[in-house]
């Protein structure tokens, strides 16, 4: 199965959009962690701007610098799938400390903000987007699957996707065994219709067995970061394979050639 | 793409009861599962709800002990309901278990064990060692604990969209069997009480004290309930035994506000055409709809103005059976379904429960008691935060020849 990359977002410390990482992702330059730049999604109206959280703001500022090239319209007609593991556990923290009071006060804010298609929501919102928006969590088998659900949604009609993948530190009240996790997001935009400007094509193939995840640097375990070898492969317009776990004995095979397609077929 | 799964096997625990028999039962005689406050957790607010007492009794194997949290333990219940263990399990025989995939809906997966925790803490000052965040709390932990319990080896993914998850999960898995991903799917969703979800709801004062009334006048919220439920979906070209099939899914974005309906319930009206365009249906093919009626004013009110707009002066037989589970959140999707597959086997509609006086504004005619009635194809929708719809339309297998 064929697949069309249409466009690529980043949005990681040292790693600020994806013409800006491109050095990065080459090997030209260092990594050098830095952290990211403050961030408003100007799209939202100011009410409800003001009250998205860390997490929430990660998947809108990765979704935008995804969309960066696409007009109004085509973002108000891209079905999303948003992946995150773990969801905005800092409100999670909070609203499992506020019901510990005799009378608990949770806040409302927090309450709508915390299911895990939050920012899902307020992307739709923001786009005027009434298409299909997802929210998902496979753990340890989160990118190939994610993919996966992504690809699935391509169809005649509906020819063209969006994936944001986004994950962060937990936080310590939740969860005392810290694993080393840098913020990360990165979105790309699939489509089953070829395009003379597309940046790469993708085959994938779901085949048995047991392989392991992709090494990522820079980010430590977290799960989105692992698409990095895939953006640098890109970036450094080479061809290459990666293969991302979907069970403990399954997996997704992903052949990255880049370029727009120029045999025909 | 037109691929529609085969229902083979479903299990369902709710408050009416664990299994077919004791669900259906419940609809058949209009016996709510709906009690005033609580037996297992303390809520510290009057409300009603819908609590599966039988969850606390039950232990997981000493292999899967760091699994343990009232989701995992009502998931091991539903999973040990219904023989759906065994039905699994012959699927993967059939196919490899590298071809059943695990598609689960849950809106906050174990974060009552993250609750309990921090209880602890705060009166020990240290965190229990038997405490653990990946297998309770994350958000993929109920995917990976069944796909654990059943032994598959396919995709297995959470679809967490608050109060849409476990329908959207029917829309993944028939995206998997129609590209050949997997030969099976066992879908469905778990969501149990917790006072993290309760008292957020109290915020946003959408808690009624009293049992919910869905479409009533005088409705002034939800009541929470918990519910477990699974189904496999296998490829049509199975040879097991199924009478009812999932035609159409439909997903949409309401783009309109993060916790409140599309005045006008365009999102709905979107979720429903595109359900109806994947069945190849027709909107006077329905013969019931299962309402999402939470019993909120602002849902029953938007959703009522989508089945106007949607079916005109037709609107098929429908009602929300809320009354009798409560709102069971991201499981409702599953528990619906299920509804929906016992209308289609049983040739009946089930009741609207707690309506008094009908909220003329509404301008809909539930079902009011259990009606024997033709059913070919069902309809059953759920809605959530972040404005996220989907509508599901289950059929009989033979009213598609």
């Amino acid at each position: 199965m064929k697949v069309y990359l249409q466009t690529i977002g980043l949005q990681a410390p040292g790693l600020e959009g994806w013409e800006h990482a491109l050095p990065v992702l080459q090997g030209v330059q260092p990594y050098q962690d830095e952290p990211l730049s403050r961030y408003s999604p100007q799209f939202l109206p100011a009410n409800e701007r003001r009250r998205t959280t860390d997490t929430i703001k990660l998947a809108l500022r990765t979704a935008e610098d995804t969309c960066r090239h696409l007009s109004p319209q085509a973002r108000s007609q891209l079905p999303a799938v948003f992946a995150c593991v773990d969801g905005d556990t800092a409100i999670s923290a909070k609203m499992t400390q506020a019901i510990l009071s005799d009378e608990p006060m949770v806040s409302p804010i927090h309450f709508h903000n915390s299911v895990h298609n939050a920012p899902a929501g307020y992307w739709m919102i923001g786009q005027r987007n009434q298409k299909a928006a997802s929210a998902l969590s496979a753990g340890e088998y989160q990118l190939g699957n994610s993919l996966l659900e992504t690809f699935s949604q391509l169809e005649e009609v509906e020819p063209h996707a969006m994936l944001i993948l986004y994950d962060l530190p937990i936080d310590p009240i939740i969860e005392n065994h810290q694993p080393d996790i840098v913020p990360f997001g990165a979105g790309l935009v699939l489509s089953i219709q070829p395009a003379a400007n597309a940046l790469a094509t993708l085959e994938m193939q779901v085949k048995p067995g047991s392989q392991p995840s992709p090494e990522s640097e820079w980010f430590g375990a977290n799960q989105a970061a692992q698409i990095l070898p895939l953006l640098q492969a890109l970036a450094r317009q080479k061809t290459a394979s990666f293969t991302y776990p979907l069970s403990p004995d399954l997996h997704l095979s992903v052949h990255l050639q880049p370029g727009a397609e120029h045999e025909t077929d | 793409m037109n691929v529609f799964p085969h229902i083979t096997a479903s299990s369902l625990v709710t408050a009416l009861g664990q299994g077919h028999a004791a669900n259906l039962n419940a609809l058949i005689h209009s016996q709510s599962g709906l009690r005033p406050g609580l037996n297992t957790l303390t809520p510290k607010l009057d409300a009603t709800f819908g609590e599966i007492e039988a969850i606390a009794e039950v232990v997981l194997p000493s292999a899967l002990k760091d699994w343990h949290c009232r989701n995992h333990q009502l998931a091991w219940l539903a999973l040990h309901t219904d023989d759906f263990v065994q039905s699994a399990q012959a699927a993967i025989s059939r196919y490899g278990a590298h071809r059943v995939g695990v598609a689960l809906g849950t809106s906050t997966s174990g974060i009552l064990s993250t609750e309990q925790t921090l209880q602890k803490k705060a009166e020990t000052g240290e965190f229990d060692p038997n405490y653990h965040y990946p297998q309770t709390h994350r958000m993929n932990a109920l995917a990976d604990f069944c796909a654990q319990v059943l032994g598959t080896q396919g995709p297995r993914v959470v679809i967490s969209t608050a109060c849409s998850s476990s329908a959207k999960v029917f829309a993944t898995a028939q995206r998997w069997l129609a590209h050949d991903f997997v030969d099976a799917v066992v879908v469905g969703g778990v969501d149990t009480l917790c006072l993290t979800t309760l008292h957020g709801f109290n915020a946003l004062g959408l808690i009624s004290a009293s049992p919910v009334k869905p479409l009533d006048a005088n409705r002034d919220g939800i009541n929470i309930g918990e519910a477990g439920g699974f189904m496999l979906l296998e490829k049509p070209d199975s040879n097991a035994d199924a009478d009812v099939v999932l035609t159409g899914f439909g997903e949409s974005s309401d783009a309109h506000h993060i916790s409140a309906p599309h005045p006008e319930g365009q999102g709905a009206v979107l979720a429903m055409q595109a359900a109806l365009r994947r069945a190849q249906l027709e909107t006077d093919d329905i013969d019931y709809i299962n309402l999402h009626g939470t019993g909120t004013p602002s849902n029953d009110l938007a959703e009522a103005k989508a089945l106007r707009h949607l079916f005109g002066a037709s609107i098929p037989a429908h009602s929300s059976t809320k009354g009798f589970t409560g709102h069971t959140l991201g499981a409702a999707g599953i528990v619906e379904a299920i509804f929906c597959q016992y209308a289609l086997t049983e040739q009946a509609l089930w009741p609207n429960q707690n309506l008094d006086t009908l909220d003329p504004e509404l301008d809909l005619a539930p079902v009011r008691t259990p009606t024997a009635h033709r059913v070919r194809h069902c309809m059953t929708n759920s809605f959530g935060f972040g404005g996220n719809n989907a509508s599901l339309i289950f059929s009989r297998r033979e009213a598609l020849q």
